[in-house]
């Protein structure tokens, strides 16, 4: 069980859970919403389906990383369920972000990926 | 939204909605809804940016991950609190119980729907390997394929002439590549390795090809535009390296094909599948420039191009269409310019085949459906036979959603088990379906157990579950428990709405068995009719075999006068009648076509004297080593050497067309520059293996030998054709060790191999057929005997106060033949609507012909009298006294 007073008892992050911190940590979403940000973030192969997404979201607002959230102004369906992130999901995106830039700069070293070496 | 659309969207939202029972009343409570609204949407937004099958592939997915999720939100509500975990679990566990008290009903359910589920699952896998995966190139939606046509037959595709492909490589900015390949004809070559030579497949291809194809060389590089000479050069496949072994010869190195040395410069990868010629061994460049390159009326390329990105189709068109004209002026006099046509080149690769494949999906549709409706029945008696037990439970408290999630368990692990051995079957199908197909389906290397046939199998299996296992018993479930416990007739199993529902679902089965039984029967007689055409020639007792002369070991001279003592050589082996030699066989849809037209006779000097012509270059006594009748004049013999007079035979129809209301012996013609005066006039030899003939033109080998003709030799003699081949062999070998016999084949497998595509279309619809009958029969067999339990009583009553035995077996007779007599009418209408979609494989076979309908419903009639026997005969030994008794 994580301990919600510390965001590294949370990582590593299932992709899944990652995808959702990316896409309402600075503005709240809708399921579907996360879905096509999603979508736009991975060129068409968000990497989860929706029963997945909806089970994780569930799962990350018992965790207390999640919390329902009023829809924004403009938003096309306010009727809906709106997610954003808390105080402790954005530190645990933080984390995580950061335990994944160490994994890619180790990847570089290695000949791996845009960034390095050909 | 389209109506498709729509469709998809509703589905998708069926589909969850009911597959939401499987999760907890919380989850479904709270996320339920927009869980099922975002399945719509998600399934609407895939059907409007990538048709309606990628919506239902994406289904699929979207399916399983329903099915998948289901217990992790099981395992994190009783990590929340609420229900005890493990309900899943324990509930699973009783389905399974239960299933396994009846083994019966459980092995035939997971036997159907695992025979219907891998049937289908197989031949999805073919179809979509063959029409939907896209070309193994990258952005293939980008390739196209380039025709000319003739302004007199617009038509008829032809190849392009070399002055044209550079033009309109040099100025086609809609191309960021155009390519030319030689595939006209199948070319080969023999290749030197070591001290044999062996036969290897070679394509002659311009510069920028392997650009074209977005593939980098292993090693070295492509051909260079200087090299559009038919310059010494050659790329090798690392397949061909591989299977040579140590004989490896890198860039640099060279090779020695048909006795000429090609130096390499680069080595192709090993996966590289010419999009046209498929598997290729070595690579050489095409003259564009000397010889036949030079004439604008001269087609035979094949141009393949790449939109340069952003370009669509319609500007390519555009364009292209404007540089055409522009060549039409610069060539006026081109006879066969009309203009071109640009294909998506997936579409022209496939395109012949998509009738086939679809028909064939069709029946493994109706197949599956028939599958199902028995498993509905199955589960419906079933059903039926628990009504006590789930009414006792109901009333018990257990709640209308624990008793819906138990029995759809149970429907869900029959599909499951028999989805499982349905994949089992889709891999073995998958074999025996590209087995079959052979050449009739293309690409068939792409078709492979695959991500997308599990899918498929895995959806199929869950909404098949669903359907047919939720509807009945949740509509059973619904019934009030106490009425139910009230009703002292346990023995009996339902009332007549039920059995008169599954009498209709049997009729439903027998109309689609007669459908699939009429098509295949339609396709039985077209594939006989087929084999039973006059093809012109006699195809039995003749063995064919390849023989190339190199062209750097062999002179024209030398090649003219191999030939006539080959077939000498050859007549002389015990057993042989007659040896011949041919450019193209027969029947083969081989051919070279050229223009003829009349020098003399009354029709020389109209414009309009113009016949396409099929060419065949002959050498030996082919004509009566193929059974050909000689109708005027005489055939070649040894006048006809190579500075004799110039002389052809024509076929029958030539004369007639060329020549009309005067003899044709003596008049001259012309085709291909070449000029001949006609000696003899043969009978009609089919250029198709449906018998259908063109005008033929053939010339003597030895007046045309300085062009290179690979002949195909034919030995017709008395016996087995291949048991003469050691001895063939041998000769050969004597005169030359290094001469390669090739590809020897009896002659009449060669045409019956030309009607694959019919033969692969009927085993299959008959496979079909048969395993629908079987189901349809089992169903009648199952209603029938369900209708003579229900009666028992009646029937003891009726039996003991001295009712005819007889007369109440026909009694249950009856009932089965109306049955089937309503599902008869009912399949009609579908034959007949059958014999239209049939229409283009169907050969000499009316669509709509009596005598194969009545066939099928005759088979049909006979045996569901079969089927309905045995019950009817069940109830004459219904004891009076036992069945009275029991209440």
């Amino acid at each position: 069980m994580s301990d919600p007073g510390d965001p590294h008892s949370f990582l590593p992050l299932r992709s899944v859970e990652l995808d959702v911190l990316l896409s309402v940590a600075d503005r709240p979403r809708h399921g579907y919403g996360i879905l096509q940000d999603a979508d736009e973030r991975s060129g068409g192969r968000p990497g989860f389906e929706i029963p997945t997404l909806y089970r994780a979201l569930r799962r990350m607002r018992d965790a207390g990383l999640i919390e329902s959230a009023e829809a924004p102004e403009e938003d096309d369906d306010p009727r809906r369920n709106h997610w954003r992130a808390t105080a402790l999901g954005r530190d645990v995106l933080r984390e995580e972000i950061r335990r994944l830039e160490v994994m890619v700069a180790a990847g570089h070293a290695v000949g791996a990926g845009s960034g390095g070496v050909a | 939204m389209s109506a498709p659309e729509r469709a998809i969207a509703a589905l998708a939202g069926a589909v969850a909605r009911a597959l939401l029972l499987l999760y907890p009343g919380g989850f479904r409570r709270e996320t339920g809804d927009e869980l099922v609204r975002d399945f719509r949407l998600r399934a609407a937004d895939r059907a409007q940016s990538g048709g309606g099958v990628r919506a239902v592939l994406w289904l699929c997915r979207g399916t399983v991950s329903l099915v998948l999720n289901a217990p992790g939100a099981w395992r994190e509500r009783g990590e929340a609190g609420g229900e005890p975990i493990g309900t899943v679990g324990r509930e699973a566990r009783i389905a399974v119980r239960g299933l396994l008290r009846s083994p019966g009903f459980t092995a035939v359910v997971v036997g159907t729907l695992a025979l219907g589920i891998g049937g289908t699952a197989a031949v999805f896998s073919v179809v979509n390997a063959v029409l939907l995966e896209p070309l193994p190139y990258e952005e293939p939606d980008q390739l196209v394929r380039l025709y000319q046509f003739d302004e007199e037959d617009p038509a008829t595709d032809l190849f392009v002439s070399a002055p044209h492909f550079l033009a309109y490589r040099e100025q086609a900015s809609a191309f960021q590549d155009l390519v030319a390949i030689y595939t006209y004809e199948e070319t080969s070559a023999d290749l030197l390795v070591g001290e044999r030579s062996e036969r290897v497949r070679m394509l002659r291809v311009s510069s920028g090809y392997l650009r074209l194809l977005r593939r980098r060389p292993v090693a070295g590089r492509g051909f260079s535009r200087e090299e559009e000479v038919g310059a010494p050069v050659a790329l090798l496949s690392e397949r061909l390296l591989d299977r040579l072994g140590e004989d490896r010869a890198g860039p640099g190195g060279s090779v020695e094909l048909d006795g000429i040395r090609y130096t390499v410069v680069g080595i192709v990868p090993a996966d590289l599948e010419d999009p046209v010629a498929g598997w290729v061994d070595v690579w050489l460049p095409l003259d564009l420039h000397s010889g036949g390159a030079q004439y604008p009326g001269n087609h035979y390329l094949s141009v393949l191009g790449r939109r340069a990105d952003g370009v669509t189709p319609e500007r390519a068109r555009e364009e292209m269409a404007a540089l055409d004209r522009s060549l039409g002026e610069r060539w006026p006099d081109v006879a066969d310019d009309g203009g071109f046509r640009l294909a998506p080149l997936h579409a022209d690769l496939v395109g012949e085949a998509r009738p086939i494949l679809l028909l064939v999906l069709g029946a493994v549709g109706l197949v599956l459906l028939i599958a199902c409706v028995n498993v509905a029945n199955l589960q419906m008696v079933r059903a039926l036979g628990r009504r006590r037990e789930l009414a006792v439970r109901s009333a018990l408290g257990g709640g209308r959603s624990a008793l819906a999630r138990q029995l759809l368990l149970e429907s869900l692990l029959l599909a499951l088990a028999g989805g499982t051995l349905g994949v089992a079957v889709a891999v073995v199908g998958v074999d025996s379906l590209v087995g079959l197909a052979g050449d009739a389906v293309p690409r068939s290397g792409a078709v492979a157990v695959d991500g997308a046939l599990l899918a498929f199998t895995a959806a199929v299996t869950i909404l098949t579950g669903v359907a047919f296992g939720l509807g009945p018993a949740l509509a059973l479930s619904r019934t009030s428990p106490a009425a139910t416990l009230r009703n002292v007739s346990a023995g009996s199993s339902g009332s007549p709405r039920y059995a008169r529902v599954r009498s209709a679902l049997v009729t439903g089965q027998v109309a689609l068995s007669l459908v699939l039984l009429v098509g295949a029967s339609m396709l039985a007689t077209s594939l006989y009719r087929m084999t039973r055409v006059d093809l012109g020639f006699e195809p039995d007792g003749v063995l064919t075999f390849e023989l190339n002369l190199p062209p750097g070991r062999y002179e024209p001279e030398s090649r003219a006068s191999f030939h006539p003592e080959m077939v000498e050589r050859l007549e002389r082996l015990p057993g042989v009648e007659a040896v011949g030699a041919t450019s193209w066989l027969p029947a083969t849809e081989r051919g070279y076509g050229w223009g003829t037209r009349p020098l003399t006779g009354p029709r020389a000097g109209e414009d309009e004297a113009l016949v396409g012509t099929d060419q065949r270059i002959v050498e030996g006594s082919f004509f009566e080593a193929m059974g050909v009748p000689l109708l005027e004049g005489r055939l070649f013999d040894s006048r006809d050497g190579p500075d004799a007079q110039s002389v052809a035979v024509v076929s029958r129809e030539v004369a007639e067309r060329l020549f009309p209301g005067t003899s044709a012996l003596g008049q001259r013609i012309r085709m291909g520059g070449q000029e001949r005066d006609i000696v003899g006039i043969v009978g009609e030899v089919a250029v198709r293996p449906d018998g259908s003939t063109a005008p033929t033109v053939y010339h003597s080998h030895r007046q045309y030998a300085d062009r290179l003709w690979t002949l195909t030799y034919l030995v017709a003699g008395s016996g087995e054709p291949t048991a003469a081949l050691p001895e063939v062999r041998q000769v050969i070998a004597e005169a030359d060790p290094l001469l390669v016999v090739h590809a020897p084949v009896a002659l009449s497998e060669i045409v019956s191999g030309g009607r694959g595509r019919e033969q692969f279309a009927f085993v299959l619809t008959g496979a079909f057929a048969m395993l629908a009958l079987i189901l349809a029969l089992l169903g009648l067999y199952g209603v029938l005997s369900h209708v003579v339990r229900r009666r028992r009583r009646e029937i003891g009553i009726r039996l003991a106060l001295g009712a005819d035995a007889r007369g109440v077996a026909g009694t249950v007779v009856a009932h089965g033949m109306l049955v089937t007599g309503a599902g008869l009418a009912l399949g009609l209408i579908g034959s007949l609507a059958l014999g239209r979609v049939l229409g283009s494989l169907l050969f000499q076979t009316d669509a709509a012909d009596p005598r194969i309908l009545l066939a099928a419903a005759g088979t049909l009639v006979t045996a569901a009298l079969v089927a309905a026997g045995i019950p009817a005969f069940r109830a004459t030994t219904v004891s009076p006294r036992t069945t009275l008794v029991e209440e």
